[in-house]
């Protein structure tokens, strides 16, 4: 692992907070420098998205 | 005669509460901020010009009236001193997640076939109780956020909390979210009593 690349926790936590504002782009290169070696981030990032999902769903479901 | 909208309008009842307990978290109060709401909006009922839908118009009705009561808890917090750790700034939670390499202590497995979940009433009421379980602010935030699609700014201001706090606070839910879901539904527990 690069000096410059997020561990789990900080990769989660960029994860998290890119629902929220907009990446910078070192941000974004360090993630997906993480991301390209770590299969449990991916998980973590498609259950992300399927929460956000989820919850979208919920809001308009009767 | 009776406006039809009154039977539509009373069927986003479950939603509303559900809406007002995650901010509130006292069901008392929480119904009465529904029912204040809904007589609100059958006496405006005119005004409703379908510019969005019903249920984002009734939202917006509740809010204000749920933002009364937050604002006088928030006039009480103000008085007490500040909670980091409740309120997001202290990150040592975290060490229960990560060890000290900052490695998953337990790894997120692929979730199998989740669309599939969608598909069963079993699988919302599982999603329900999840967010029900994520503690304090983090499901007031997460709920007005996620569900309600309100814009961070403004829940930040609303409880009081920079924005810093408010995004920790966030992903500490969606991580309580996630490990919930995982063990009701997409886990092996879950899978053993299924």
């Amino acid at each position: 692992m690069k000096d410059d690349e997020p561990d789990c926790r900080a990769a989660s936590k960029l994860l998290s907070v890119a629902y929220e504002r907009r990446l910078s782009a070192d941000e974004l290169a360090a993630l997906q420098r993480h991301l390209d070696g770590c299969l449990m981030c991916r998980n973590f990032d498609s259950q992300l998205r399927f929460l956000h999902d989820v919850s979208q769903r919920y809001r308009i479901k009767d | 005669m009776t406006d039809p909208r009154f039977a539509e309008i009373e069927s986003h009842r479950p939603y509303l509460l559900r809406y007002a307990l995650a901010q509130l978290r006292d069901r008392q109060l929480a119904e009465e901020a529904v029912q204040e709401a809904l007589v609100a909006a059958l006496e405006s009922i005119a005004s409703f010009g379908g510019k969005s839908s019903l249920r984002t118009w009734l939202t917006s009705i509740l809010r204000f009236k749920v933002i009364d009561l937050q604002r006088r808890a928030v006039a009480e917090r103000m008085q007490q001193p500040l909670d980091e750790g409740a309120d997001g700034g202290d990150e040592a939670w975290l060490d229960e997640l990560f060890d000290a390499s900052g490695h998953w202590r337990e790894s997120p497995q692929a979730w199998s076939n989740p669309e599939a979940a969608l598909e069963q009433r079993r699988f919302w009421e599982a999603f329900e109780r999840c967010l029900d379980r994520v503690p304090g602010t983090g499901g007031r935030v997460f709920f007005r956020r996620e569900i309600a699609g309100e814009d961070t700014e403004a829940i930040c201001k609303a409880e009081g909390i920079t924005a810093s706090n408010c995004w920790v606070i966030l992903h500490r839910a969606r991580l309580a979210l996630r490990a919930c879901l995982e063990k009701s539904w997409f886990g092996r527990e879950a899978a053993r009593e299924g």
